[in-house]
């Protein structure tokens, strides 16, 4: 699996993603710079940085995979995944504009006054935090280590040493820039796939017909999804 | 726009804090975005919960084929985004001129 390109486009990946984060921090100088991006991000570059987190590896590879293997079923995965970001705009986001908030914390301790429920929901939100970087890292060290072919501690580590520098050196304005950034790569690279199928198979039609036709790939190295022939409708 | 905004919120917490009347208000204003959030979201679960229900009772929904793709997929993979875009931008607006009517009632009565 690995390639001098693999590693090539890795190294370019991770030199531009720290570049761009450290960039922006010229910017940030202030308190209000460092948690808000001093409100200096447009709305179009904040809907690609969110948008940028909703493309992961786990709704880019994964989604892709479970499709491949269970079919219309798991279509409604990121179809559930978007809907949630609807709720989040209904339920959280709005009101808590309103309320005059930035963050749930701030809210806890606005709304009831009280300095401990703020550490309480503090505390939530780096438990939700935990457990949603714990796979990512996971993924991250995998990731890594089959495309440059290094230990898996190692590409945690690097994986996790990336991330830090741009929090610490960019604040919220260099991992928002970052994620803007790095959606336009995802998108580049979640496109390709799909004029490759096109061109190969001529049109979309056909696509799903050899899917149907138990036309299934065959993968060349271990992995978790099992590709049965026949995909269901 | 939002700084504006910003201040009626203030206006309004000063307001609540002094006079019964304020608390009112401001019931009312909260219930009307409630139900306006409610809606949106409503909403989205019918037009979501209604695909299963429509393969359940109209087995045939899933051989139907718009350019030789599943019609159901078409709906679901496709169709949703734009829909939530819709609820999405809707949802905005109204809340936002929730907020503008309600300031503006507000610079009224002073």
């Amino acid at each position: 699996m690995t390639s001098p390109a693999a590693v090539a486009g890795l190294l370019a990946m991770l030199v531009a993603t720290v570049a761009v984060g450290v960039f922006a921090r010229r910017f940030a100088h202030t308190t209000s710079d460092f948690l808000v991006a001093a409100r200096a991000v447009r709305p179009a570059a904040n809907a690609a940085a969110i948008s940028g987190e909703y493309l992961s590896a786990a709704s880019f590879l994964g989604i892709a995979g479970l499709v491949m293997k269970f079919g219309y079923d798991v279509l409604w995965y990121p179809v559930g995944y978007a809907a949630g970001y609807l709720v989040l705009l209904v339920f959280i986001a709005g009101p808590l504009r309103r309320f005059g908030a930035y963050t749930i914390p701030d809210f806890a301790e606005g709304r009831f006054s009280s300095p401990r429920f703020r550490r309480l929901a503090v505390g939530l939100v780096i438990v939700v935090g935990l457990f949603y970087t714990l796979p990512q890292m996971k993924a991250a060290g995998i990731t890594v280590a089959s495309a440059a072919g290094v230990p898996y501690a190692a590409g945690v580590v690097v994986m996790a040493a990336v991330v830090v520098t741009i929090v610490i050196a960019g604040g919220m304005r260099g991992v928002t820039i970052v994620q803007a950034v790095q959606f336009a790569v995802k998108v580049f690279a979640i496109t390709v796939p799909v004029f490759v199928l096109l061109v190969h198979f001529g049109t979309p039609g056909r696509i799903f017909a050899a899917a149907g036709a138990r036309e299934v790939p065959t993968l060349p190295a271990p992995t978790t999804v099992h590709v049965a022939p026949g995909v269901r409708w | 726009m939002a700084q504006e905004r910003h201040a009626a919120g203030a206006e309004l917490r000063e307001l609540e804090e002094q006079t019964q009347v304020g608390e009112i208000f401001l019931g009312a204003l909260m219930r009307r975005q409630l139900r306006l959030s409610a809606r949106v979201a409503a909403t989205m679960v019918v037009a979501l919960g209604v695909q299963p229900l429509v393969a359940w009772f109209w087995p045939a929904y899933a051989a139907v084929h718009v350019f030789s793709i599943p019609l159901p997929w078409l709906v679901l993979g496709v169709g949703s985004y734009p829909l939530m875009v819709a609820l999405g931008l809707y949802y905005v607006r109204h809340a936002e001129a929730i907020d503008d009517e309600f300031s503006d009632l507000l610079r009224g009565g002073e």
